[in-house]
C-alpha cells in the first residue's frame, strides 16, 4: 500500500501491531467473558421459554430475540473467508464520485497500488457531474497513470447512473465497485475475487473499516458499528451464502449476474418516486434471487464515515429508508432460499419493526402504568452492548479502547436511531440524499431552481 | 506499561460489575416470578368448564344428595 493510503489506515488497524502479554491476557478475558455473557443470556431466556405454556408470547419473543442476537455471534465463529485458489479473473473496478475532490485522488491511488495483474484490471472513474474539482483530480491521477479511465457525466445523474455508465464501458467478467471515499488494502481485490471460484456465487461483499476512526466521538462509535455490521452480521449471513447487502464501500459482482437487471435497477421506482439511494442493497437483491452472495472478511477496505452528529443521523435515516424499501422486496423472495437464511432475514426485519414498541413498553408504559422500573431491559441492553464490544476486542491483536465507544453506541442507538425506523417508513418516498447537495432524483426546471421529483409525480 | 494503559485494560473486567449488580438485584424477583408461573397450572391441565346445560343436572343431583 502506498504511503498516502497507509496514512489513511484506521487507528483501530494501526493498533494491530505487536501484542504484549497484557494484550493476550485481555483478549483471553474478553473471550471467556463473552462466552459467559452469551451463555447467561441463553440460560436466562431458556428459563422463560421453559414456562412457555403459561406465558407463550413473552417466551416466544424472548426466544426469537436471543436466538437472533446470540445466533449471529455463534454463526460468525465458524465463518471463514473464501479460500485462495489463485483465481485471477478479468476485473473492472468502477468508482463513481460526486463532489469528492478531497478524497478521490487518494482513493484512486489506492486502486493503482493493488496487487493484481495489470492486464486483467481496468480502473474506471466516473464523475457524476460534480460541481467541484473532482473531475480535475481524476484527470490528474489518469495523467500520471494511463491505467485509469475517466468518464465525466455532463450533469449530475445520480450514483446509479454513474455506476451503470461504468458497467457499460467495460466487458470485464467481474465488476467491482469502490466508493469514492474508500481505499483498499493492496491484496483486497485478489482476496475478494477468490469466492467467485464457486460458479453459483454472483456477488461478494468486501470488509470495510473506518478510515477516520479518531476524527470525533461519532466516528469512534462507528468503528465498532462497522466491525459488527461486517464481521458479525455479514459473516453470519455468508454462512448461508445469503448476504443481504453488498456494501457500496467495496463489493464485486459477476457480470452475468447483474447485467440482465441493469436497466431495472437503474430505473427503480418506489411508491412512484425514482430510487436515488440504497443502490448497493438494491443491486444485491437483484443478484440474491438467483445466486449465492457471500462476504470476504479478508478483503479489506477503509472508508471515511460522517464526523458530525447531524450528518451521521441523516446518513442513518437514508440507510433505513433504503432498508425499508429493499426489505419489502427481500421478504417476497428470501423464503425460496435456504430456510435458515430466510429465518435469519425475517427475524431481522421483525425485530427491527418490533424493537421500538418493546422499548416504549419497557421504558415508558410499564414504569408509568405498572410501576415496574426497566432495570431488566437496561441490563439486557448493556449486556448486548458489552457483547459487541468484547467481540471487537477479541478480534484485535492489541488492546483497542474503541470497544468502549461500541458499548456507548448501543445506548446512542436506543436514544436516537431506534426511532428512525418508523420515521423512515413514513417518509420512505423521500429521495433526498441527505448528506450532500445533489440534483439527482430531482427535476430541475429552468429558471425555477430544483424541484423535487416527488412534487412532480 | 503506563498507569493509564493499565487502567484502560482494567475496564474490561470492571464492565462486568454493573451486570453482576443488576443480576443480584433482579434474581429474587425473577425467582419469585418463575415460581409463580410454575405453580400456575398449565391451560392443558385445567379442565374446561362444561357447557351450562350439562352442568345444571350435576348441581341439582348434588343438592338432592344433601337433602337426602
Amino acid at each position: 500500500m502506498g504511503g498516502e493510503s497507509r496514512a489513511q489506515r484506521s487507528d483501530a488497524q494501526r493498533s494491530d501491531g505487536r501484542a504484549g502479554v497484557a494484550d493476550h491476557v485481555v483478549r483471553g478475558v474478553a473471550v471467556i467473558y463473552l462466552i459467559v455473557l452469551l451463555s447467561g443470556a441463553v440460560a436466562y431466556h431458556g428459563l422463560w421459554f421453559g414456562l412457555a405454556r403459561t406465558d407463550l408470547l413473552f417466551a416466544v419473543y424472548g426466544a426469537v430475540v436471543v436466538s437472533y442476537i446470540v445466533g449471529r455471534f455463534v454463526l460468525s465463529v465458524p465463518y471463514r473467508s473464501p479460500r485462495d485458489v489463485g483465481l485471477e479473473p478479468h476485473v473492472a473496478i468502477v468508482m463513481p464520485a460526486f463532489n469528492e475532490e478531497a478524497a478521490i485522488a487518494r482513493s484512486l491511488t489506492s486502486l493503482l497500488a493493488l496487487d493484481y495483474p495489470t492486464d486483467k484490471l481496468e480502473l474506471i472513474a466516473v464523475d457524476d457531474g460534480s460541481t467541484d474539482d473532482t473531475l480535475a483530480r481524476m484527470r490528474e491521477v489518469a495523467a500520471a497513470s494511463p491505467r485509469v479511465r475517466v468518464i465525466g457525466l455532463e450533469r449530475n445523474r445520480g450514483k446509479r447512473a454513474a455506476m451503470a455508465t461504468g458497467m457499460r464501458a467495460t466487458e470485464a467478467e467481474i465488476l467491482a465497485f469502490v466508493d469514492s471515499d474508500s481505499s483498499l488494502e493492496p491484496d483486497a481485490l485478489r482476496r475478494l475475487v477468490q469466492g467467485f471460484a464457486d460458479p453459483q456465487t454472483g456477488a461478494i461483499c468486501g470488509h470495510a473499516d473506518v478510515a477516520n476512526a479518531d476524527a470525533s466521538w461519532v466516528t469512534r462509535m462507528q468503528v465498532v458499528r462497522y466491525f459488527v455490521a461486517f464481521r458479525v452480521v455479514k459473516a453470519a449471513e455468508s454462512v448461508f451464502s445469503c448476504v443481504t447487502c453488498c456494501s457500496g464501500c467495496f463489493s464485486g459482482y459477476r457480470r452475468v449476474a447483474i447485467m440482465p437487471h441493469l436497466e431495472t435497477w437503474e430505473q427503480q421506482v418506489f411508491l412512484g418516486v425514482p430510487a436515488t439511494f440504497g443502490d448497493d442493497r438494491s443491486l444485491t437483491n437483484h443478484v440474491l434471487r438467483d445466486w449465492r452472495v457471500r462476504y470476504a472478511a479478508n478483503a479489506v477496505s477503509y472508508t471515511i464515515v460522517p464526523t458530525g452528529l447531524v450528518q451521521f443521523l441523516r446518513q442513518q435515516l437514508r440507510w433505513k429508508r433504503s432498508w425499508t424499501r429493499e426489505s419489502l422486496i427481500l421478504a417476497r423472495f428470501v423464503w425460496r432460499k435456504r430456510l435458515s437464511a430466510a429465518l435469519l432475514a425475517y427475524a431481522g426485519i421483525l425485530i427491527s419493526l418490533v424493537a421500538p414498541i418493546i422499548a416504549v413498553r419497557a421504558l415508558l408504559w410499564r414504569p408509568v402504568v405498572a410501576g415496574v422500573m426497566p432495570l431488566a431491559y437496561v441490563a439486557g441492553l448493556y449486556a448486548i452492548a458489552i457483547a459487541y464490544g468484547l467481540y471487537y476486542l477479541a478480534h484485535r491483536r492489541r488492546y483497542d479502547a474503541h470497544w468502549i465507544y461500541g458499548v456507548a453506541f448501543c445506548f446512542f442507538y436506543l436514544a436516537f436511531l431506534l426511532w428512525q425506523t418508523y420515521w423512515a417508513i413514513l417518509t420512505a418516498r423521500r429521495s433526498e440524499w441527505g448528506t450532500r447537495p445533489t440534483t439527482a432524483g430531482r427535476v430541475v426546471v429552468e429558471g425555477e431552481g430544483p424541484v423535487s421529483a416527488e412534487a412532480q409525480a | 506499561m503506563t498507569l493509564r494503559r493499565a487502567l484502560s485494560y482494567a475496564v474490561v473486567p470492571l464492565s462486568a460489575v454493573p451486570l453482576a449488580a443488576a443480576a443480584a438485584y433482579l434474581a429474587p424477583s425473577v425467582e419469585h416470578r418463575v415460581n409463580e408461573l410454575r405453580a400456575r397450572p398449565s391451560p392443558a391441565a385445567v379442565p374446561s368448564p362444561a357447557p351450562v346445560r350439562e352442568r345444571m343436572p350435576t348441581v341439582k343431583r348434588t343438592r338432592r344428595g344433601r337433602h337426602r
